[in-house]
């Protein structure tokens, strides 16, 4: 599992170096290549994330593939996952010349854990179908963010931001809303907060 | 550079303003605080002899999804007078997940007498197995009070892949062998002796065993998220399932001597 996860590495440091050193490759490879990276602190998708993004459209519509991990504590080896989010940013304001606000992103996401303790359960031989009805090992989330952000007058880094995020996931919503659940429970129950920053290259 | 500053201002408040638990690394996270730690044993030591010859018990189970159920069930389980304790007969959470082991402990621990939970199948998903050892502690376990003994015993034997440990019959019958040392014994586990997810190859041994000692006088189960009480038959041990408090239901049981009464409240 984890040679997976260098491999991902690798390619994203590769696509980076591509993309500093070959400015003449194919529309196609071009549009491989990352146009940012985040890191993120929280938000059910590790303790610190970090991965590449892809402008898909008009730099409104994004994808981002972010390598998360929680570190081992004295209860646990460390948590290894990968998300994968799609992220509509449909305005941008200038606040002056160099610095920028974006007020509104929404988006979808997926995180995959990665572990046997957390895919045990599409085993058949143990488990029926859909004995425990939900995915164990892939989570469902949705999320809101806030971003601000500066443009600089580099080669690599064109501009680069610090965002807020609150994301509400399946297990959560799940957990709150069914069997009035709600008359009990914080709607503070639903939400989960995360905090990162993105740089746009 | 206002606008920035206020922004940045309106940055760090929310930040801080906004209690830093909100702020999740995974589902399967496991990060407990002390509070949250050994809550068994920690309710064994709470149990207090009221002197009366009779034992007075609350049963719940499968508390698993049913939050609001659940607080309804513990302000009725509070009206009950003289409770000794309550116990609880597994799946306490649904996605074996930390966040939904507080929550429930935070309804639960409201119950003015003491609680003591046997581990559920869900209890184990993912990293629950883990939590639940932290929080509540072994998964089989004794206690006497009263010159009773109660026996939890582990019989969530799917999640271990139905190993030949899973329920542990030897424990148990070294458990129940010292007859001296106890006026009856209760059995509780999880997943009844009869029903699929019980491992198919120890059921009778199982059912031999409990019933292989003269003084079992009942055995407790939940996972069906029914009530049900299944007499004895031909002097052997019954078996009383309890309910999920769904709506607020839980089984009142009083013991003494070597006999016991159970009425399901469901108001």
């Amino acid at each position: 599992m984890r040679r997976r996860h260098y491999i991902l590495l690798i390619l994203f440091c590769l696509s980076i170096t591509v993309r500093a050193q070959d400015s003449s490759s194919s529309s196609f490879a071009k549009k491989l290549i990352p146009t940012g990276a985040q890191g993120q602190f929280a938000g059910n998708i590790g303790m610190v994330s970090i991965g590449p993004n892809w402008n898909l459209y008009k730099k409104k519509l994004h994808l981002e593939y972010s390598f998360g991990i929680v570190p081992e504590n004295e209860f646990l080896k460390p948590i290894y996952s990968s998300a994968l989010k799609l992220r509509f940013t449909p305005w941008k304001f200038d606040i002056d010349d160099k610095t920028h606000l974006y007020p509104v992103s929404l988006g979808i996401g997926i995180n995959y854990t990665y572990g046997e303790r957390y895919s045990k359960y599409n085993n058949t031989s143990q488990y029926e179908r859909g004995y425990y009805w939900w995915t164990t090992a892939m989570r469902f989330g949705s999320f809101y963010q806030i971003e601000i952000s500066r443009s600089f007058d580099t080669e690599f880094i064109k501009e680069a931001g610090l965002y807020f995020e609150t994301s509400i996931w399946d297990l959560d919503l799940y957990n709150y809303s069914a069997n009035e659940n709600y008359k009990q429970l914080s709607y503070m129950e639903l939400l989960t907060l995360g905090a990162g920053f993105r740089v746009y290259f | 550079m206002k606008p920035i500053k206020s922004l940045s201002l309106f940055f760090v408040m929310s930040l801080t303003y906004l209690s830093c638990d909100k702020f999740e690394y995974n589902h399967y996270q496991v990060d407990l605080s002390e509070e949250y730690m050994d809550i068994n044993q920690q309710n064994i030591n709470r149990l207090r002899n009221s002197g009366s010859d009779t034992i007075t018990l609350a049963l719940i189970g499968d508390s698993q999804r049913f939050y609001e159920g659940a607080s309804i069930a513990v302000d009725r389980i509070n009206k009950i007078d003289n409770l000794d304790f309550v116990i609880h007969t597994g799946d306490l959470v649904d996605f074996g997940i930390q966040k939904e082991y507080k929550l429930i402990h935070d309804i639960l621990k409201e119950i003015k007498a003491p609680y003591i939970t046997v581990i559920g199948n869900h209890d184990l998903i993912g990293n629950g197995s883990k939590v639940f050892r932290e929080m509540y502690g072994p998964y089989d376990f004794t206690f006497t009070f009263n010159g009773y003994k109660f026996i939890y015993l582990n019989t969530n034997a799917r999640e271990f892949n139905f190993s030949q440990n899973v329920p542990d019959i030897s424990w148990l019958d070294q458990q129940l062998a010292d007859t001296s040392s106890y006026k009856q014994a209760i059995v509780v586990n999880h997943v009844p002796y009869d029903n699929d997810d019980f491992n198919p190859s120890l059921r009778d041994d199982y059912f031999n065993t409990i019933n292989k000692y003269p003084n079992t006088l009942i055995s407790i189960n939940g996972h069906n998220h029914n009530f049900a009480f299944r007499p004895s038959m031909a002097g052997n041990v019954p078996f009383l399932n309890t309910s999920s408090p769904e709506n607020g239901e839980f089984v009142l049981l009083k013991i003494w001597d070597d006999k016991f009464s159970y009425r399901l409240v469901t108001n």
